[in-house]
């Protein structure tokens, strides 16, 4: 065993630096200036070997616009030949020739005897402040970082209002509520399951669960019915029935998924994105082949849908209003959106005046 | 005593009746005056129309002759191209040897199937299927691809190898399932103050 370890580790030690190859297209509007590599290190855990990577990435604007989001694809076909990941850093606000880091930290672990550990980092995309793009796209980042930059500025300014209408001590009151909300939300661990795999459990018995839906009077897309099968800690299989209530055909929307469980927790467990050509006034039904489950003794009692965002076929987006999400069941279920949670972040390393300072930059 | 008629004298003298034939007129002729006679004036007439055959009519011009076959041989190409390509000869396919050719195949295929390792049996099945989903047009999730949260991060494993996305922040993150085949993961990094967003993908 001895002799099969000790060249192992010895390989992998000289090969961890080797490890990460970076690959962005000449024309990108970003460019690696380095790449710290830390803590990056091989481990071998029985019959197994574990390679820690944690680099950080120092990319520059090498482009004329600002910088709102970056997606970079990471693949590890050696390793997980079907599989790929992605980081994304949404919420910037980077200047042409300023730089900014991105941390990678991935763990992978294979045989012993299983081959290369090579990683790939591959740009998938960039948004600029005016909302355009570049990039191959290949995880549809652009759709994403677009809500999400949608999200920041909605958040931003209703942050804004608030230190406009009630001052600092207005911002403070309103930032340590989506503190507390922070605290309140529940997680679970969470797997996601596909059709035809394998039950949790033989003896729960299985039914199907009918969604409530929570409706935004100004949402193009209304959802009407929908359910899943459920069988103790999972649910699978979700088939919603939605029409088009808008003048404009719809290509793509997403709706929010909230599990409250035997114990009254709610909390938000999964996105049912749907890609269609819906025109105005057409209803049409989705079904996917998929679901998620929970550990065991989490059964699951009742299921909430919304509709999070919807992408107009002329490539406009809608998303719902703060203070829609602020109503039932959705406001202890949801966590702050991703721009809301880097304010918070703020206020809480650096205090409110420091909160104040970037709410100014924008 | 019986004679030929003229057409097996004609025969014999050209040379062209048969062996027995040959023999027995060979016989009569030699003691048959009137057909002897018969027989040689057939003779004389075939050398006469070979000779006349040999020679070249009086006065040949042979340029004009050179010339109008070389016309003759462009008019006849440029005829055929009006014509078109040759017709390729259809070659019928009968279903018996079709049927056998296919039914050895398939023993063949389902011979080596049977004989491959377990393991490499369903990896070659899972490939089969993709493949058959990808020229089907469908973006379905790899069968042996599990997608999970763990106390680390979120997790794309296979066959006993895994990539995780970890997790470095001091607080939890916040955990999304994708019904189309992902995993997202959402944190506040807390050296940097960056919102990081992780996704892991089984398709």
């Amino acid at each position: 065993m001895a002799a099969v370890i000790a060249p192992a580790m010895l390989w992998a030690q000289a090969d961890v630096r080797g490890s990460l190859k970076i690959d962005f297209p000449k024309d990108s509007p970003v460019s690696v200036i380095s790449s710290d590599w830390g803590q990056s290190r091989p481990e071998v855990r029985g019959g197994a070997m574990v390679l820690d990577l944690h680099t950080q990435l120092s990319l520059r604007n090498s482009g004329e616009r600002r910088i709102r989001g970056v997606t970079l694809m990471v693949l590890a076909q050696a390793v997980t030949p079907g599989g790929k990941a992605s980081v994304t850093v949404p919420s910037l606000d980077v200047g042409p020739g300023e730089t900014f880091p991105v941390r990678i930290d991935l763990r992978l672990l294979r045989p012993i005897q299983g081959g290369n550990s090579a990683v790939q980092v591959v740009l998938d995309g960039v948004l600029f402040d005016d909302l355009s793009f570049y990039g191959p796209n290949r995880l549809e980042s652009r759709r994403a970082m677009m809500v999400w930059e949608l999200e920041a500025q909605r958040d931003r300014r209703h942050f804004k209002q608030v230190l406009e209408q009630a001052g600092t001590e207005g911002l403070q009151k309103e930032i340590l509520a989506s503190v507390a909300r922070i605290g309140d939300r529940s997680q679970f661990g969470m797997q996601m399951v596909r059709a035809g795999s394998g039950r949790a459990t033989t003896y729960e018995p299985e039914r199907d669960v009918q969604f409530a839906f929570v409706q935004f009077p100004d949402s193009p897309i209304e959802p009407v019915s929908g359910m899943a099968r459920v069988s103790g800690s999972e649910a699978r299989e979700p088939r919603i029935q939605v029409k088009n209530r808008s003048t404009k055909p719809v290509r793509y929307f997403e709706l929010g998924w909230i599990v409250e469980d035997e114990q009254g927790r709610r909390f938000l467990a999964g996105s049912m994105p749907a890609e269609l050509n819906l025109g105005p006034g057409q209803k049409t039904q989705v079904v996917q082949d998929t679901g998620l489950r929970f550990p065991e003794r989490t059964g699951i009692k009742n299921m909430t849908g919304f509709v999070n965002s919807v992408e107009y076929a002329d490539g406009r987006f809608w998303i719902p209003s703060r203070a829609e999400m602020a109503v039932g069941p959705l406001q202890s279920a949801l966590a702050p959106s991703a721009e809301e949670q880097r304010l918070t972040q703020i206020y809480r390393k650096k205090g409110l005046k420091a909160l104040v300072e970037e709410l100014k930059k924008f | 005593m019986r004679h030929p008629d003229e057409r097996q004298i004609a025969l014999y003298a050209g040379g062209e009746a048969g062996w027995g034939e040959r023999f027995w007129m060979g016989r009569h002729v030699a003691n048959c005056p009137e057909c002897r006679r018969l027989a040689d004036g057939i003779r004389r007439d075939r050398q006469a129309i070979r000779e006349e055959a040999a020679e070249l009519p009086q006065g040949l011009n042979w340029d004009r002759l050179a010339a109008e076959m070389t016309a003759n041989i462009h008019v006849g190409l440029e005829a055929g191209e009006c014509v078109g390509g040759r017709q390729r000869r259809v070659v019928r396919v009968t279903w018996r040897p079709a049927l056998a050719a296919a039914g050895l195949a398939a023993l063949l295929v389902g011979g080596f199937y049977l004989n491959v390792p377990a393991d490499q049996r369903s990896s070659l099945g899972r490939g089969v299927v993709q493949l058959w989903d990808r020229l089907d047009g469908q973006s379905t999730m790899h069968a042996g691809i599990s997608l999970e949260s763990t106390r680390n991060g979120i997790q794309v494993s296979e066959n006993g190898a895994a990539m995780t996305m970890m997790n470095p922040s001091s607080e939890p993150a916040v955990v999304v399932v994708n019904t189309r085949g992902s995993l997202r993961a959402r944190y506040v990094d807390d050296d940097t103050g960056q919102v990081t967003i992780t996704n892991v993908y089984a398709q």
